[in-house]
């Protein structure tokens, strides 16, 4: 059966009765399969057209059984991301150099050797003592140096060691990559090594969605199937390879200019991007590979950059707090105050202390805050409800629709708001349950409280007021599990902040990274208790935190000298073995603006 | 008997200042410490366990309603006399190696206790080895397992077979729990129940029990 993707300009060949979601994964264009393809999550929705009529379908579910058109969802592909500016060229100071030096400067005296004339030139440039090379540049250089006719040749040098010697006809540049690597979404930046400049970035969905949603399911891939290690290895070299390439054909920048590339995230990532199972992380003790940087030869990878070049995983700081928390920290002022840093996403990590002294931990919030596990729940692209206020003159909700489309459902960002304001209005109590009874009745919009099997929903649109006719609702059931996750990260806050063995007030700033403490209303999440409100201590949203940290790892010998103090500097404590955990859990279930215990 | 609402009602609501100086109030008037607990504190948990399954009320607020029960139990046992209290039957209960949550679990063990079981709760992160020794040692009807993570339940399996390998697998029920356990996954490792919440967990129990 032929299959052909026109958005992508693909086209392939696969078998009678196979899955829409292996033709879509051979494509390249992996679906979303959040319930490992039960067909009950609905998050692999694809647009087919088969004998002319076009359908949507449930990609895990439907077969192939003529010949077929499938249409990439690009509204995922560019789903919304915080990809925050770059650096700016801000402490350059890169690790790797490209030396030239001219051929017949390297004209050894008699007796001499090739090698010491290129460790004195390369000195002489650079001021780097350069170690002896290795067996497999030593050819290179005698044929450079004696067989070639180039007037220059080009030393790459990465710290003390020569990874690379070529001809350098002038238009031999140096690039580097860095890499985020989340959960969900994957960006990469790509670097004029010689300048330190942002030459362009691009995102797109982790290739490794295919195998699960988060990383337990991940992990659990991992133990399930015997090549799973390998596969999710594989899935997100596809996916770092193609952004390489995509990156690199815009930009006019050859693949083999590339000689670094640095990687930020948490630690189940770290694993799978080593090709090794994480299964000891996924359960009690909590144990991992290594915490100092990891280094892989590009070589040992599928990766488009030159093959001598060198990837390396910043280093992690235990548990499930990982690189990405490392590069998060980064970006902190490094001026000796005391700061509390949340970084809220899949998994949630928060980090107390000042780079000399810094507790980290995480929460087992669970992914309810990204719209998993939501009835009406959704990733942030079109069609998601971000942002729902309430007008108290005209006693209406206005909400706003990423991509300005009918609302499908909500994103994070919007259920936090709904929430909120439903507390702010008292539809919902300080429980969170919603009112019944005579103060139901008596509410103006009471009437939009609703019985159903499965329990009350509240209803924001009625299909009367919708364009294609649907309802969009939040259940109580959400409004639970809204309640677990805020819950989890409070009490993370808080016994952080109790261990580390100061007063709440003593914090000086309380950050935010990760793409969705961006787009959060921060009132309405302190409102319902997802974020701490501290008195005077104020609270700001450092972006993508974990994107920027690896550009300035990627562009700083100083600030990887710091990425290393700070995994020396750090303890992990895990707070389900605080006496303490379930009370504050419990505590901090209920909707109030806490001020911390 | 309107102090028999009044303790319902404690209990519904949670309480906990409240409910012993309740009890002791009907047991000043005279009424069968039996009746207290029975209709009294019992018949607020039959109240708050729908309302939980609905979402109508939370977790915090069915531990208080637990709390109260516990509280009230407390004031009577001692009323109770030689025959002590009865109970529906004996249950073990511990999270999985390897698994740290043990709030979903305690939700289980409040849920079972206020509904007249007496059960040994092992804790978290519990051997194979610890529940085959604890089925051995105190002859439960049941034993059950919690486990909140992907990457433990697998373990569950382990300690199903860990009591066959002891020959103990006829002795017990074995019932299991937690977020991410399903029917099938029951199924699958020879589990003989499968709860999906705390309430749910009860009605299981019963079934068991009455089955005996």
């Amino acid at each position: 059966m032929k299959v052909t993707f026109p958005d992508i300009g693909k086209e392939l060949d696969m078998e009678p009765r196979s899955l829409v979601s292996d033709a879509c994964e051979r494509a390249g264009m992996p679906l979303d399969l959040v319930c490992g393809g039960n067909g009950t999550c609905g998050k692999c929705l694809v647009d087919i057209e088969e004998g002319g009529v076009r359908s949507t379908v449930l990609g895990c579910q439907q077969r192939i059984s003529c010949d077929m058109r499938i249409f990439a969802d690009t509204s995922q592909k560019e789903h919304q991301l915080l990809v925050t500016e770059s650096t700016d060229g801000a402490d350059f100071e890169p690790r790797l150099r490209k030396v030239s030096i001219s051929r017949s400067s390297l004209q050894a005296p008699m007796g001499g050797y090739d090698f010491e004339c290129l460790e004195q030139a390369v000195s002489l440039q650079s001021d780097v003592q350069v170690e002896p090379l290795a067996y497999d540049l030593l050819n290179k250089l005698s044929a450079l140096v004696h067989q070639s006719s180039c007037s220059q040749i080009a030393a790459i040098v990465d710290g003390a060691r020569i990874v690379d010697l070529r001809e350098d006809d002038g238009s031999t540049r140096l690039m580097g990559f860095a890499v985020d690597i989340g959960t969900t979404s994957v960006v990469a930046f790509l670097y004029d090594l010689e300048t330190g400049k942002l030459i362009d970035h691009r995102s797109s969905l982790n290739g490794q969605c295919r195998y699960g949603a988060d990383v337990i399911s991940r992990i659990e891939h991992t133990e399930r199937d015997a090549d799973g290690s390998f596969l999710e290895q594989k899935a997100i070299f596809e996916t770092i390879d193609s952004l390489a390439r995509e990156l690199c054909e815009d930009q006019g920048v050859c693949p083999t200019d590339v000689y670094e590339t640095v990687l930020c995230g948490n630690s189940t990532m770290q694993h799978l991007f080593l090709g090794v199972s994480p299964k000891p992380l996924g359960r009690s003790p909590f144990v991992g590979l290594m915490a100092h940087a990891a280094e892989v030869p590009a070589a040992r990878t599928s990766i488009a950059m030159n093959e001598r070049g060198i990837l390396r995983f910043m280093p992690l700081l235990g548990g499930f707090v990982g690189a990405d928390t490392t590069a998060c920290l980064l970006e902190l002022p490094d001026d000796g105050r005391v700061r509390m840093m949340i970084d809220l996403g899949t998994n949630c990590e928060v980090a107390i202390g000042t780079p000399e002294r810094m507790l980290v931990a995480s929460t087992a919030c669970g992914p309810a805050l990204e719209g998993a596990g939501i009835s009406m729940g959704m990733r942030a692209t079109d069609g998601a409800i971000e942002h729902v206020s309430f007008d108290e003159g005209s006693g209406t909700f206005s909400i706003k629709v990423i991509g300005d489309a009918a609302p499908v459902g909500f994103c994070g960002s919007g259920i936090i708001d709904m929430v909120a304001t439903l507390l702010d209005i008292g539809i919902i109590n300080r429980k969170g349950s919603f009112v019944k009874g005579k103060s139901r009745d008596a509410h103006p919009l009471g009437s939009r409280v609703r019985e159903s099997e499965d329990g009350r929903r509240f209803v924001l649109v009625e299909p009367d007021e919708h364009p294609d006719g649907r309802e969009i609702s939040i259940t109580l059931k959400d409004i639970r599990a809204i309640q677990l996750a805020k819950s989890a990260i409070f009490t993370g806050c808080t016994l952080i902040t109790s261990t580390y063995g100061i007063k709440p007030g003593e914090i000086e700033e309380v950050c935010l990274a990760g793409a969705f403490g961006n787009y959060i209303d921060i009132p309405h999440a302190q409102l319902i208790g997802l974020l701490p409100s501290i008195p005077d201590v104020p609270i700001r949203s450092i972006g993508n935190g974990a994107g920027l940290g690896a550009q300035h790892y990627l562009i700083s010998e100083k600030v990887r000298g710091q990425a290393d103090a700070i995994r020396r500097n750090t303890t992990h404590i895990e707070l389900a073995s605080n006496p303490e955990f379930t009370d504050v859990y419990m505590k901090g279930m209920a909707f109030e603006c806490y001020n911390m215990l | 008997m309107a102090i028999l609402d009044e303790i319902k009602e404690a209990v519904v609501d949670g309480e906990t200042d409240e409910i012993e100086e309740l009890v002791q109030q009907a047991i000043d008037e005279g009424i069968d410490p039996n009746v207290i607990i029975n209709d009294g504190l019992i018949g607020g948990m039959d109240i708050v366990a729908p309302l939980f399954r609905d979402g109508e009320m939370f977790v915090p607020e069915v531990m208080e309603a637990a709390d109260c029960m516990k509280l009230g139990t407390a004031l009577l046992k001692p009323l109770l006399g030689d025959a002590g209290m009865e109970t529906k039957g004996k249950i073990v209960i511990g999270t999985i190696d390897g698994d740290l949550h043990d709030i979903g679990k305690n939700l289980v063990v409040l849920m079972l206790e206020s509904n007249g079981y007496e059960v040994i709760d092992l804790g978290i992160d519990v051997e194979a080895e610890t529940f085959a020794q604890a089925v051995e040692e105190q002859k439960p009807q049941i034993v059950g397992l919690s486990s909140m993570l992907t990457t433990t339940m697998m373990q569950m399996d382990t300690t199903i077979k860990c009591l066959e390998d002891k020959g103990l697998r006829d002795q017990v029920k074995v019932i299991i729990g937690g977020a991410p356990i399903t029917q099938e996954f029951a199924d699958e490792i020879g589990a003989d129940g499968f709860s999906k919440d705390a309430s749910a967990c009860v009605e299981l129990c019963d079934s068991i029990v009455n089955a005996a």
